[in-house]
């Protein structure tokens, strides 16, 4: 397989803290019909890593058990996360905490009082709270916009408004390493990236790792460096992001990144006939495609969908009468069917 | 009288008192969920709405027995007086099934997106019924059978009002002609008679409860409460009081002082160790059956097997009566007589009565205390300093505290449950129920005030001491 085009992440490579966090061996946890996971052996590293996955792929499954709240119906899940890097005055409070999907709040405590509690490792006395704590509890209802809801308990706080406490919380226990599963699936789409600066810059200040789930190719492009994608309970894919975007191993696994072209290795040279001779198919995402209006080319467009970031195309080779929809980046303007174009590649 | 008669009245009634009780029951509900922005009222209204649950049938009886007894001259009257006390439990029962129940699965967007594509056939229709079965109708029938079967199976209070044959039960009938003599078969007999209209009632009531987990939907739930008008919120709170004055206020001040002066008697006649012993035994039986019937509705629910919640729940919702006499006439096949006269005919009884409550309240627990919520809380225990400490009293207030209290109302029913008790206890043991069943039959003393009292106080002591010890546990574990 070729990769033609390098995904330039910061992400990846942000210090890990240990070099494995969990090793999962031949793990299986049993569902009401199905394995929820079926035998997955993976290493999980430090930094940040993206569980993907359609839904009832088993991402859930999957978190529950690394953060401990489910046990492996049989298989081993084995971690060097302890306590030895945390407690008062060492840099981590704890070694692991998580944001789990329905947010795991605690109804009888106001906002607030589940950043506090969270906070309060490195204090001797629970019943006071230091000038840190009420900083940083502070700071976090600040910066997820939750301080004029401060003394709200959960069951008064919008869906929204409890994916952004859970991630608050998470924050303020200041681990190790940070569990969490879709966060911020409630939160509208225009404030999200916010929330995710906040979360970055935590990691990026604590050293701490980060696991977590998400349908949101975008995000695990731009927040990842390692990428777990999974179906059906088993891993199809572990390895790098970029890897994953660049080089992926076949269509289905490409899609977990947003939408590609997957192109035979002997269907090249009629579509992109300057493109280099390959041995193995090559996937070219989007940004990489481009369709040109070509009075004299042999393809002719026979559908054409503007979708904002990207058109999705469809196309003729008149000679071999061959046809294939392609996604690529938009065109300056809009084409039509009947038009002749070429492609060329812009990578 | 025949049995046909008494079973007669007791539907009648059971149907009428269950009906009236359903919209006190949806005011009052309305009046806790409207609360719920007040944390420290919403606890006080939701706790005034449930305390008849908690009032033993047999301490209402004997409260409201020398009324009865002033009723005498007029039959409609006793009847009047029974479904009154019948209706304020019931509709307690009724706002516990509104509490417990998750929102059903159809939504009020589910059941407009029916209605939208609505063609007149009877399939449309068909499909429509059963989306109003399975959504907003869910809770008042499931509550309104709660209701019934409750009513119907009532055996105490109606015992000790009984004056002159009103008012009238088949509980009461079959018990008597059982204590008189009639024969096990004969008894079995009877019961079966009354077995049918439990079986009617039984049937739907198991449709309708979730299979497995709180199947609630992402929807608005058609239950939501609106903004409380005047009058409703009038109704609602004096029916509170009512519930209050009937089944707290007015038994406090008809024995509070005989209860004190007859502490004193009991302490004179060197009665106390042996009285208190009594109601140890009792409680140490309750408790087996009560913290086994918990932990099998726990594995039930695990299991998620429809057949299998089904055998749990059928026999419990038959009634203490037709458990205890079924039980009765197992344990004499030549097989388990070598366990006739033992604990366990009593216990296993208990545990069958109690599973269906059980299964309540371990889907109340599971609503109440989510497991992502208690595993946040547990993550914290790993923390040094004050987060672990936090960590721990999370998990005690999240879970601990919950299932002690989930265990202490199952035992607490348990104690109280004289059918079970008089039918299947060991020769040699005394429950107090029963000792307390028989003589308020005998009139009223101070030493009786005395020992009810204490079979209700003791198990409060005993619940407070297990919390302390229960609390400090992980502190042992983890120092």
């Amino acid at each position: 397989m070729y990769c033609r085009r390098r995904l330039e992440t910061s992400a990846g490579d942000k210090p890990s803290v240990t070099d494995m966090l969990w090793e999962l061996n031949q793990v299986v946890l049993v569902g009401d019909s199905d394995n929820r996971i079926d035998g997955v052996s993976l290493t999980i590293a430090g930094g940040v890593t993206a569980v993907m996955g359609y839904s009832g792929a088993g991402k859930t499954s999957l978190l529950n058990l690394l953060a401990g709240m489910e046990t492996p119906s049989s298989g081993v899940i084995s971690t060097p996360l302890e306590g030895d890097e945390t407690g008062p005055g060492k840099s981590f409070s704890l070694p692991l905490y998580w944001v789990p999907q329905d947010g795991g709040l605690w109804p009888q405590l106001t906002v607030r009082r589940h950043l506090e509690v969270v906070s309060a490792a490195k204090l001797r006395d629970p019943a006071v709270l230091n000038e840190e704590s009420q900083e940083m509890a502070d700071k976090l209802l600040a910066q997820f916009d939750l301080t004029h809801r401060q003394q709200a308990v959960p069951a008064r706080l919008s869906k929204g408004e409890q994916s952004r406490l859970s991630v608050a919380r998470a924050l303020a226990a200041n681990p190790t390493v940070l569990l969490m599963d879709e966060p911020l699936a409630h939160v509208d789409s225009v404030r999200r990236p916010k929330y995710w600066n906040v979360i970055r810059e935590h990691l990026g200040l604590t050293g701490a790792s980060l696991v977590f789930s998400t349908h949101e190719p975008e995000v695990v492009i731009s927040e990842a460096g390692s990428a777990v994608c999974l179906n059906e309970g088993q891993v199809l894919y572990t390895g790098l992001v970029t890897d994953l975007y660049d080089d992926p191993p076949d269509l289905q696994t490409a899609g977990f990144l947003g939408p590609a072209n997957w192109f035979a290795a002997d269907e090249l040279p009629t579509w992109l006939p300057r493109y280099p001779i390959q041995e193995n198919a090559v996937c070219l995402r989007p940004e990489s495609l481009e369709v040109r209006a070509d009075e004299n080319g042999v393809i002719e467009i026979l559908s054409f969908r503007f979708s904002g970031s990207y058109a999705e195309t469809g196309l003729k080779h008149l000679s071999s009468s061959k046809e294939i929809k392609i996604v690529h980046r938009p065109a300056g303007k809009v084409h039509h069917a009947g038009q002749r174009v070429s492609l060329g590649n812009l990578s | 009288m025949t049995l046909e008669t008494a079973l007669g009245w007791s539907i009648g009634r059971s149907m009428l008192v269950t009906t009236a009780a359903l919209p006190l029951s949806i005011l009052v509900w309305r009046l806790i969920s409207a609360s719920k922005q007040f944390r420290r009222i919403h606890r006080l209204v939701t706790l005034a709405a449930l305390m008849p649950l908690f009032v033993p049938d047999l301490v209402t009886g004997f409260t409201y027995r020398m009324t009865s007894a002033r009723l005498i001259h007029s039959e409609v009257a006793t009847e009047v007086l029974y479904a009154a006390l019948l209706l304020f439990r019931i509709f307690a029962l009724q706002v516990a099934v509104r509490i417990i129940l998750p929102s059903s699965s159809v939504s009020a967007e589910a059941l407009y997106s029916w209605k939208l594509v609505k063609d007149d056939s009877t399939g449309w229709w068909l499909s429509w019924l059963r989306l109003h079965v399975l959504g907003p109708l869910r809770t008042p029938l499931v509550a309104w059978i709660g209701g019934a079967l409750f009513c119907f199976q009532e055996f105490e209070t109606a015992a000790l009002l009984q004056i002159d044959r009103h008012p009238i039960t088949w509980s009461v009938w079959l018990f008597d002609a059982h204590a008189a003599g009639e024969p096990l078969a004969h008894s079995l007999l009877f019961t079966s008679e009354a077995m049918v209209f439990q079986v009617v009632l039984l049937l739907p009531i198991i449709l309708l409860l979730p299979r497995r987990g709180p199947q609630t939907s992402t929807g608005t739930r058609l239950d939501s409460a609106s903004r409380l008008s005047p009058a409703v919120l009038a109704v609602a709170v004096c029916s509170l009081f009512a519930v209050l004055g009937v089944f707290i206020i007015w038994p406090l001040w008809a024995n509070g002082l005989e209860a004190l002066s007859g502490l004193r008697a009991l302490a004179d006649q060197g009665n106390l160790t042996s009285r208190f012993q009594q109601i140890t035994y009792s409680i140490l039986a309750a408790t087996v059956a009560s913290v086994a019937a918990l932990q099998l509705a726990i594995g039930v629910r695990a299991l998620g097997r429809p057949w299998l919640t089904m055998l749990a729940v059928v026999p419990g919702l038959c009634g203490s009566l037709v458990i205890s006499l079924t039980l009765l006439a197992v344990f004499q096949v030549p097989l388990l007589n070598a366990v006739y006269d033992s604990w366990l005919p009593m216990v296993v009884a208990s545990i069958l009565l109690m599973l269906p409550r059980a299964l309540l309240l371990v889907v109340l627990l599971e609503v109440l205390s989510p497991r992502t919520s208690i595993h946040s809380a547990g993550l914290l225990r790993a923390a040094g300093g004050a987060a672990a400490v936090h960590g721990r009293n999370l998990i005690w207030q999240l879970d601990r505290i919950r299932w002690l209290i989930a265990s202490a109302v199952l035992a607490h029913w348990c104690l109280w449950d004289v059918a079970v008790a008089s039918t299947l206890r060991p020769v040699r043991f005394e429950p107090i129920v029963v000792r307390l069943y028989n003589e308020m039959h005998y009139g009223r003393t101070e030493t009786l005030v005395a020992i009810t009292l204490l079979a209700l106080v003791i198990p409060l002591g005993l619940i407070c001491i297990a919390a302390v010890v229960w609390k400090r546990l992980p502190e042992i574990n983890h120092p």
